[in-house]
């Protein structure tokens, strides 16, 4: 295939400029990701920072607060006498007070009092009096100091739980028993379901130390104390680290996330979100961008077509003036008269024509003027021609005539 | 010269494609004998009761693959009363099975070379129930009322390990031998029962009456009830495939509690004289006894055995303490989380 001047130019053109686009959209890609990848890093990392302290916050009002009931003397003597003693009229006190605390913010659901050996001897749950919970960890631990448990499936509740469980001490400072606490999730579940301009797909969620996924997944609900997640982030996380991830998620999807350890719950937690949602106002900025190079590629390209048929077209056109010249018509004139390198070639081309028909008719003239003279010397010729001829014939006849004479003689 | 460099062309992609087809070839049929796992080894594993929903990790399992992609072909054999799944797999009937605690320390304790592996009831089910409108809610409450002990199981002595637990004074209380199906309650011949959570006080349930229910794991007498066992030389001999069988075991349980109606769904493939309703309450109520949210699946430690081996020395079913080390072994369910 002929590809013309036009051809060309308009290909370079747009080549040249599809080439610069591809070049600055790679470019932009990847410093856009990165841009986007590391402003969504540090707004997960300061979610998670937020989260970190109101759980903080949460467990150090919840110690407080139990550490503050079980202290107050309001509460104290009763719990001292009702444990040395078995004093029933302290245990109704203690009911009282409980029920006052439980009120209180909502922040436990119940609370309930074991001797040293770990039998329930007191509970705002009726039921749960009697029980033997001597080898809970909220019993073993908190013999000394207070201990927050964390999630564990309680069967009598019938759902995941979390105790908070101080000692009480006698005056001599002796082990008398514990104090503890059901704390009520519903302050905890709610504190992780904010997702805090997450956008759609972003949530937070606690994974145990058992791999066990403890609050609700937003993608799959009701599966908190269910589902176990074995990924290489959470196996980072729960060895004590915390970093952000790029990886596929619980649910197979690419997400953008960070994990971080919290030793106060003995967890991880995870803020993550999509990243096809995350990096959407990135590829919104590199797609309107590309759109734009790849119109002006076009543009481009459609100004190289004109620009090369404004240039092409005279040339043209003198072409085919020489092609008629070639057919011999010489009053061919070019009518090509712009004022650029082919406007001059097209002058010279006139000029050109002018001098070849000049020639061309003087060369007819010439050719004439031999035909003329040369039929002149042909008639001389054909003259003296005659001339010799007739001379010939009269001597023949005239040696005749002499020989007639010779013979009339003899 | 330049008609031989076609041929020569021509040869070498032919070459190519050869081995290509060949090798491409030899891996699709390869993957496929694995996949099919010709050579599959055949195990059977022993269940401690008749099929139902108890053992609904095995059957997960065995019909979502996961035994299969360990290599081995694995046939669930219910409970008969002809031979114990310890007797079973000590006489290598079968190379693993489901078997209590409970009797595990007490074979070991008897010399029998029996290994577990993993504890899948983390919790023991055992449960004393009653009627809602009795008013029986705690075992202080059984003085003075005819309580039905399932005799001759650890229904039984963890019973009597509670209430001595309890120092609760057993002569006050009329005890009487009940059956498995809590119809003595339900006609009213007994004021508590006692039995399974995952089974008995759903029948009383479903002859429609409320109950009251005493898990007696709460007082103070928890001990681990299903464990997966081997014997010893099982474990010495032949580690791979133990190894293999805790994993898929681990996996069929997992899967179990994420997708409790699956777990249903092969479980009813098993049961014959059970209603899926049934089923559905006795997996309901039986996995947050084995998924406690505290450890992994499976995972047990000595203080838990220690707990089993005292109850059963309290209550005479042991004359001597041996070392609870010897009765149960992490190998592999350590490898299974290493993984």
């Amino acid at each position: 295939m002929k590809l013309g001047i036009g051809g060309k130019i308009t290909l370079s053109i747009g080549l040249s400029v599809l080439l610069i686009s591809i070049i600055a959209g790679i470019f932009s890609y990847v410093n856009l990701t990165r841009v986007f990848q590391s402003q969504t890093y540090t707004h997960l990392e300061s979610l998670s920072a937020l989260k970190e302290n109101s759980i903080k916050e949460l467990l150090d009002e919840l110690t407080t607060e139990l550490e503050l009931f079980n202290n107050s003397s309001a509460v104290r003597t009763y719990l001292t006498s009702f444990l040395i003693d078995g004093n029933i009229n302290s245990k109704e006190v203690i009911s009282t007070r409980s029920q006052d605390l439980l009120k209180y913010k909502r922040l436990f659901s119940y609370v309930f009092v074991m001797d040293k050996t770990g039998m329930v001897a007191f509970s705002t749950n009726i039921k749960d009096e009697g029980k033997i919970q001597a080898d809970q960890p909220y019993f073993v631990n908190s013999k000394e100091k207070t201990f927050i448990q964390n999630f564990y499936y309680d069967l009598s509740l019938g759902m995941s739980s979390m105790v908070i469980a101080t000692p009480i001490k006698g005056d001599g400072g002796e082990f008398l028993g514990v104090l503890a606490a059901g704390i009520n999730l519903d302050s905890l579940n709610t504190l992780m379901a904010e997702r805090s301009g997450l956008g759609l797909s972003g949530e937070t969620f606690l994974v145990n130390s058992s791999n066990l996924v403890v609050t609700d997944l937003l993608k799959q609900p009701g599966e908190a104390m269910k589902e176990t997640i074995y990924l290489p982030q959470i196996e980072n996380c729960l060895q004590g680290k915390s970093d952000d991830f790029n990886l596929p998620d619980y649910h197979g999807d690419l997400v953008l996330g960070y994990y971080h350890w919290l030793p106060e719950l003995n967890s991880c937690l995870v803020t993550k979100i999509d990243d096809n949602e995350a990096m959407a106002p990135a590829f919104n900025v590199i797609s309107t961008l590309i759109s734009i190079l790849f119109a002006g590629a076009f543009v481009m390209g459609l100004v190289g077509f004109v620009g090369a048929e404004i240039i092409v077209s005279p040339i043209k056109r003198l072409h085919d003036s020489m092609v008629k010249i070639k057919e011999g018509n010489f009053d061919v004139k070019s009518d090509v008269s712009s004022n650029d390198e082919v406007g001059d070639m097209a002058e010279s081309f006139n000029e050109m024509t002018e001098e070849l028909k000049k020639s061309y008719s003087g060369l007819e003239e010439k050719v004439e003027e031999k035909t003329k003279s040369l039929e002149e010397k042909v008639d001389e010729l054909e003259k003296l021609n005659k001339q010799m001829v007739g001379r010939e014939l009269t001597m023949i006849e005239l040696k005749k005539k002499l020989r007639e004479k010779e013979n009339g003689k003899n | 010269m330049k008609r031989n460099n076609w041929i020569v062309g021509i040869l070498v992609a032919a070459f190519i494609l050869l081995i290509g087809g060949v090798s491409w070839w030899y891996l699709e049929v390869r993957s496929s004998l694995t996949n099919q796992k010709t050579d599959l080894m055949p195990i059977q594993l022993r269940l401690k009761w008749l099929n139902q929903a108890q053992f609904a990790g095995n059957y997960v399992a065995v019909e979502k693959g996961f035994y299969r992609e360990q290599g081995l072909s694995v046939t669930t054999v219910p409970f008969n009363y002809g031979d114990s799944p310890i007797d079973a797999v000590l006489a290598g009937k079968a190379q693993f099975g489901i078997a209590g605690a409970d009797e595990i320390m007490i074979a070991r304790t008897a010399g029998k070379p029996v290994k577990a592996i993993a504890v899948i009831y983390r919790t023991s089910p055992v449960v004393a129930f009653s009627l809602k409108n009795s008013g029986i809610t705690r075992p202080q409450d059984f003085i003075g009322k005819r309580v039905g002990i399932e005799r001759g199981q650890n229904v039984e002595y963890l019973y009597k390990a509670m209430m001595s637990k309890l120092k609760i004074d057993r002569s006050k209380i009329k005890e009487v031998t009940v059956g498995t199906d809590a119809s003595e309650l339900i006609n009213g011949s007994v004021d508590v029962s006692t039995g399974y959570i995952i089974n008995e006080p759903q029948l009383v349930v479903e002859a429609g009456k409320d109950v009251n229910i005493i898990l007696m794991a709460d007082y103070g007498v928890n001990m681990y009830a299903d464990v997966l066992f081997t014997t010893d030389a099982m474990a010495q001999t032949k580690p791979e495939i133990v190894q293999e069988m805790t994993k898929a075991t681990i996996d069929g349980w997992q899967y179990a509690i994420e997708h409790p109606s699956e777990a249903i769904d092969d479980t009813m493939k098993y049961v014959t004289t059970s209603s899926r309703t049934h089923q559905e309450y006795m997996f309901s109520t039986s996995a947050p006894l084995i998924n406690t949210g505290t450890v992994k699946l499976g995972e047990m430690d000595i203080s838990g055995w220690q707990q089993v081996q005292n109850i059963l020395f309290d209550q005479k079913l042991i004359s001597k303490k041996i070392d609870v080390r010897d009765a149960y072994t992490l190998q592999f369910l350590n490898t299974v989380y290493k993984q």
